[in-house]
């Protein structure tokens, strides 16, 4: 009898201890990763910076941005050093292993750049001049480009992604997309459906410059809209926001709330909006500048930053951040004046306006703020909201199927004015829907020089030019907000890649 | 004897950390409110007045009728801007000291009797009226908050309120689609 009762009562203590709330909160993270859901568990096959930040949670590079100290250190390598200025040689660390077993090692290195390089791969842009990878022997490599890359460091940082080689041969693309394996400080563990994705500690993680993940389980979910991230933190069903998935216009609130706490940092992230002055949709209105300058006119940027972005935004003139190396303020400006857009617009030949497709998948209230300032001016919106299907919006754009789109973009991390100007203003790349002969050789030239003054200055003119050009019209850049509870430790970074396995609870 | 001092050893922790650790009621509840407040706050961000709901003093008023937690959880919001405006917060207890203009009022639980006197005194105003009651949108209410809370389950988050979508133009008032998204919409008179 007794020793059922304590059979019995030892199961008892069990179940409370596994299914207990605040148990559970110590054991795990939960972290609301945003409103799009999590299908392609891939970094080089999606623009979703929810999969980048996830990647380097679960997987590592070669080199790793110190968020601190900001400078790239060695992560994955031990060391490297460049033979030439068109090859950098690395030392891999020695003893890492998947979270399969499978080891790391100079074949993966090899084997992942071939993979990025692929078509289809959504990073294969930005390793095009990564030429090839000598192995030298099983932990040292040889990494050569066509010519002296300006931005290689940031791009091994970031976006040269590690996979598993045999692994990877075996589930093939598709199987690793389900299940992916890294080096990483946290391992996934499974994904239920596209709402929630859980990981847990790798406990045999190298540690390095990360440093081993501190909460033994992280739990991603998804909220189809941007409110329920709100009230899952209130309700405790949730313990952070991811940083800019936040909705500003919910800060007031926030601020009120003794539980909760705002972290936020000035981040790389850009937010514009895009004219198909090529004619790329069919749509032939943009192609005329005085229209896309009557559009640029017409915008309130002000009211945006202040009512869309409570104030954690700054107005942009240029396309890129003040934090791109290469970032040009000095370039024209078009103030706030429905007046005169209604003249440009007349000039054009449009006295009475005309109706477009208005694409945006991102923060609703600016794009509904957008869309009433054109119609004050007369350009009638058909509004496309894509909210939460960022994946699906971006082919779009990419396909040439959006006229007029909002887009915010943060250049892979990359610091460099090449990660916003190449993928959007070089002829005849995907996303290039307005541009000239000149600047986009500028922006080639640029890409092959290590010349930092020389690059300043074809950042500079380029800058210029399409700001005359009126190509875009630069809205604001973002900070990085994190709402979260406020025992957990938690900072965003400047990178706007969250290091989960960095928080801690109090 | 040892044995049944141990056994009742364990038995006093496993109760005492069933007790410790479970959230309490009042937690839960006041949990319940903060994002009952969090919605309210958000149907006053995302529903348009006409300005002809606003007055010289120009704020936007909630009045909260028989739910003293809500107006609790809502009160640090008084004062706050809202869309450019003041945002005010009272609480009330009766009918009849209702001040005007309000653009929101929300109606608890045990003011059930008096919904009926309440709508047919504000009909057809600008006034969003909002409550937790059940068949609260059949009486002519125009939102419901039904779900609030609510966990997902195997076919996603439960939609969070009901709108009377009928009343809600009848009043001049338009209610943006992030809330609508969330929402069941029905038609009553």
């Amino acid at each position: 009898m007794n020793k059922t009762l304590v059979l019995i009562l030892s199961v008892f203590f069990v179940l409370i201890l596994t299914d207990n709330p605040c148990q559970a909160k110590r054991d795990t993270l939960v972290v609301s990763l945003g409103t799009q859901p999590l299908k392609l568990l891939n970094p080089a096959y999606t623009t979703s910076r929810q999969i980048l930040v996830l990647y380097h949670n679960w997987g590592d590079t070669l080199l790793y941005r110190d968020p601190v100290q900001r400078k790239i250190v060695p992560c994955l390598a031990e060391s490297y050093w460049f033979v030439d200025p068109k090859t950098i040689e690395f030392k891999l660390r020695k003893g890492v292993r998947f979270h399969n077993g499978e080891p790391f090692d100079a074949r993966a290195v090899k084997f992942s750049l071939d993979l990025l390089k692929r078509p289809g791969s959504l990073v294969s842009r930005f390793l095009t001049g990564f030429k090839e990878i000598d192995i030298v022997d099983d932990y040292t490599i040889r990494l050569k480009t066509s010519s002296p890359d300006p931005t290689v460091l940031e791009l091994i940082t970031n976006i040269l992604f590690i996979y598993p080689p045999d692994y990877y041969k075996k589930v093939g693309k598709e199987g690793f997309e389900k299940h992916p394996i890294g080096t990483g400080p946290y391992q996934f563990v499974s994904h239920k459906n596209p709402s929630e994705i859980l990981f847990k500690v790798n406990p045999d993680y190298f540690g390095g410059p990360k440093g081993k993940a501190k909460i033994p389980h992280l739990k991603g979910v998804i909220m189809p809209e941007e409110i329920l991230q709100m009230e899952a933190l209130l309700s405790g069903q949730a313990d952070l926001i991811r940083s800019t998935t936040f909705n500003q216009e919910q800060l007031p609130f926030v601020n009120q709330s003794p539980d909760l706490e705002i972290k936020s940092v000035e981040i790389i992230r850009t937010c514009f909006l895009s004219m198909d002055a090529m004619g790329r949709s069919g749509v032939k209105v943009f192609k005329d500048k005085r229209v896309r300058m009557a559009v640029n006119h017409a915008i309130n940027k002000e009211k945006i930053v202040k009512y869309a972005f409570n104030n954690f935004a700054d107005i942009a003139h240029s396309v890129t951040s003040p934090l791109h190396f290469g970032h040009e303020p000095d370039v024209m400006q078009y103030p706030y004046d429905p007046a005169k857009a209604r003249r440009l617009l007349a000039e054009a030949g449009y006295p009475n306006g005309f109706t477009i497709d208005f694409f945006a998948a991102i923060s609703e209230t600016a794009s509904e703020s957008i869309a009433r300032d054109l119609e004050a001016v007369g350009i009638k919106t058909n509004f496309k909201w894509m909210g939460g299907r960022w994946d699906s919006y971006y082919k779009m754009f990419l396909m040439g199927k959006t006229p007029m789109a909002f887009l915010t973009w943060g250049s892979y991390s990359i610091f460099d004015a090449s990660a916003i100007m190449s993928p959007f203003f070089i002829m005849d790349t995907e996303g290039c829907y307005g541009t000239t002969p000149e600047v986009s050789s500028m922006l080639e030239e640029a890409n092959q020089t290590i010349d930092q003054e020389k690059r300043r200055e074809l950042f500079s003119k380029a800058q210029k030019i399409i700001a005359e050009e009126a190509f875009w019209v630069p809205l604001c850049t973002t900070k990085a907000i994190s709402v979260k509870n406020k025992d957990l430790n938690f900072q965003p970074f400047y990178d706007e890649i969250d290091r989960y396995f960095s928080a801690s609870w109090d | 004897m040892f044995k049944i001092k141990n056994h009742i050893l364990f038995f006093t922790a496993a109760i005492a950390f069933i007790v410790l650790a479970s959230p309490s009621q009042g937690t839960l509840a006041f949990k319940q409110d903060k994002v009952k407040a969090l919605y309210l706050y958000n149907f006053l961000l995302f529903v348009e007045w006409p300005e002809s709901a606003f007055d010289e003093k120009d704020c936007i008023c909630t009045a909260i009728l028989g739910d003293d937690l809500l107006f609790e959880a809502l009160k640090p919001m008084r004062g706050k801007a809202m869309k450019g405006r003041k945002m005010l917060v009272e609480r009330y207890e009766n009918l009849k000291d209702l001040e005007r203009p309000f653009h929101v009022i929300f109606i608890g639980s045990s003011m059930k009797a008096l919904v009926p006197q309440i709508l047919d005194q504000i009909k057809d105003e600008p006034v969003l009226t909002v409550s937790d009651m059940e068949r609260f949108t059949q009486m002519g209410g125009m939102v419901f908050f039904r779900n609030i809370g609510s966990p997902s389950d195997k076919t996603g988050y439960p939609k969070r309120f009901e709108i009377n979508l009928a009343a809600v133009k009848r009043a001049g008032l338009k209610i943006r689609s992030r809330l609508l998204r969330l929402s069941d919409i029905v038609y009553n008179p």
